[in-house]
């Protein structure tokens, strides 16, 4: 990554001859298929990334060159060079090794803020789909009025009243998060039921558990599933905010919010403090985009 | 049950009526009235245009009306009203087991997601306690049964790998698989090109010979109807106009609207010709004319037409119509 400026800086056809020899439909011809092609590794590119943050977090031990905790004060505020990739911080600590500690953080604040929400909220989704009534009624007004505040800042108060922390910041995210999930599916379910195979399903005698969990389930699935893909992204995004507020992940611990937070102070004489950690967490956000996207798209090949 | 096997219709068997049965929307009754009746072994058929409440009587029959909707009358089911049942009761007794249906849309009446085999298991799990490889092998059957070629194979193939009219034979061999006396038809092959629409009413009626089965077809093509049914019930905005043996309706429509439905066929005879058609639209639910509802498109009408719902009048053994002037329309063709 360390050149990643493409090579055609200057353009040699351009310059010198002046008059066009009329062969543009070659070039652009060639030039579609090769965007075609390009467009298709996205979600190879996107999984290699998840990969990559994966390895990172099952592993930081083997991968980190330094503890990422140890101070050395022979080496404060050093900029990225051979000996420190990212540079070192106002401890000394060793920023590359941080970062990769960080990544074990936060995938499992992408994986414990929405698990259950996932769970409980695609759940909550397919009874209030199917079944409606009264129960769904409530359901919809509570869904108004959760909307009408932030997320971020319900969760924050949330976080506020029980305390900073991890833990706490998963029970503030669940209980806001599920919403969003039962929401999502009930919808989906709204307009499955109307498909002839429930109606089917419901003349063969069955029950309403097996046509919802063995029937609309797996229909839905696929859209919670990429939803969940851009989720996860979306929590490391609210964790880490949470973390640079002084709300979540706490220091010394590294997670990418944290990091950020603490190099916002030396951020005019030592960028790399916070630049990593935030390439980082863009980079953590492309990835689940794109593997999501390409799960999707998967998944709509199928049906 | 007596000798259903041959498909001959008797009267002393009936499996299933409908008596004055009538399907309301608040003020809106977009199904008034129904009389129909089905005897083992029997095929009848149910036309009317779009709108006519055929697809509501179907649902009606297997508790599947929405929420709002209310029906009245009897649905008599070998003794019993199915209209008093509550939906577990239906699922006890005749959903799934009794009475199976096939929906006109073979795109999507299949789960998409499970493979076909599976679809049929479950249904053979469900019903007749049937797991594992014997399962397996009586869904083999059942593909073989309804033609579906290199069944072992198919059985794990997903509904989107299936042509419209295998899947159309997969939704009849699942319908099948818990051995139904009754088959609905809504429709079933409206969604087909014409070639594998004949080959899908022949399945239907060698299954209905093979498996002492009644069917009700539910259809707005006449041509269907005279090359499956036994009787037809014809039904225009809710109401039954007509109900006559399959030969009686071609030969003597007794029916304004009857005759006007069979006019309007196509004809290979006087292609290039106009297409005969019945002029103006049928009414809308909410506003049905008074009396007769077919009065403001008859061309028979009489002033009494609008006075009040004409009576059935009885014409011959199983044949009547509900128009004031049907002995006089009745013109043996």
């Amino acid at each position: 990554m360390t050149d990643g400026v493409a090579t055609p800086a200057s353009d040699p056809v351009a310059l010198p001859h002046r008059q066009p020899p009329r062969r543009p439909p070659p070039p652009q011809a060639a030039s579609r298929p090769g965007v075609a092609r390009l467009l298709r590794p996205a979600p190879t590119a996107g999984a290699a990334i998840l990969l990559l943050f994966l390895v990172c977090a099952v592993a930081p031990g083997w991968i980190a060159p330094y503890d990422p905790l140890a101070f050395d004060y022979r080496a404060l505020l050093k900029p990225p060079g051979p000996a420190h990739p990212f540079g070192t911080d106002n401890f000394g600590r060793d920023l590359l090794s941080r970062v990769i500690w960080a990544a074990r953080v936060d995938l499992q604040i992408a994986i414990f803020a929405t698990l259950f929400p996932m769970v409980f909220g695609t759940f909550a989704g397919c009874l209030l789909g199917y079944f409606g009534g009264i129960v769904d009624v409530v359901f919809r007004r509570l869904v108004d009025v959760i909307i009408t505040l932030p997320f971020v800042v319900l969760v924050i108060a949330i976080v506020a009243v029980l305390g900073p922390g991890l833990t706490n910041m998963y029970i503030a995210i669940s209980a806001v998060g599920w919403i969003v999930y039962a929401r999502l599916v009930r919808a989906e379910v709204l307009t499955q039921r109307r498909l002839d195979y429930v109606a089917s399903g419901r003349v063969m005698g069955y029950g309403a558990p097996r046509i919802i969990f063995r029937h609309l389930l797996p229909n839905v699935a696929p859209t919670v599933v990429v939803y969940w893909m851009s989720d996860m992204a979306l929590a490391i995004l609210l964790g880490s905010s949470l973390g640079y507020l002084g709300l979540g992940a706490q220091p010394p611990t590294a997670e990418w919010g944290v990091l950020i937070a603490d190099g916002k102070n030396f951020l005019t004489t030592a960028w790399w403090m916070s630049i990593f950690p935030g390439v980082a967490i863009v980079l953590a956000g492309i990835g689940f985009s794109l593997a999501g996207d390409g799960l999707a798209e998967r998944l709509r090949r199928r049906t | 049950m007596t000798d259903p096997a041959q498909g001959v219709s008797d009267p002393g068997t009936q499996l299933l009526s409908l008596e004055q049965l009538t399907i309301a929307f608040g003020a809106v009754r977009p199904v008034d009235g129904i009389e129909v009746t089905v005897a083992a072994g029997e095929v009848v058929g149910l036309v009317g245009e779009s709108g006519s409440g055929k697809s509501l009587i179907l649902r009606a029959i297997l508790g599947l009306l929405p929420r709002h909707a209310t029906a009245s009358g009897r649905i008599v089911w070998r003794g019993t009203d199915l209209l008093t049942l509550s939906q577990p009761a239906l699922n006890a007794t005749v959903r799934g087991k009794d009475i199976a249906i096939v929906f006109q849309e073979p795109m999507t009446a299949l789960d998409p997601v499970l493979p076909v085999g599976l679809q049929i298991t479950e249904s053979l799990a469900v019903h007749r306690r049937l797991h594992g490889r014997a399962a397996r092998t009586r869904a083999i059957e059942l593909l073989d049964l309804v033609g579906i070629p290199d069944a072992v194979r198919r059985l794990d193939a997903f509904p989107h790998e299936f042509s419209g009219g295998m899947r159309q034979r997969a939704m009849i061999a699942i319908a099948l698989a818990s051995g139904p006396k009754l088959l609905l038809a809504d429709e079933p092959t409206t969604a087909l090109d014409v070639t594998i629409q004949d080959q899908i009413l022949k399945l239907l009626l060698r299954l209905r010979a093979e498996l002492a089965m009644s069917v009700i077809l539910v259809t707005h093509d006449l041509g269907v109807v005279a090359e499956t049914c036994d009787r037809v019930a014809v039904l225009y905005s809710g109401r039954m106009m007509e109900t006559a043996d399959v030969h009686a309706l071609f030969r003597a429509p007794a029916h304004p609207y009857t005759q006007g439905l069979i006019a309007s066929v196509p004809d290979l005879k006087h292609a290039r010709e106009p297409l005969s058609s019945i002029s103006g639209a049928p009414p809308d639910p909410r506003e049905f004319p008074p009396g007769c509802r077919f009065a403001p498109r008859c061309p028979h009408v009489l002033p009494a037409c609008n006075d009040g719902q004409p009576p059935s009048i009885h014409l011959s053994s199983g044949h009547s119509a509900a128009c004031l002037r049907a002995h006089e329309v009745l013109v043996p063709q």
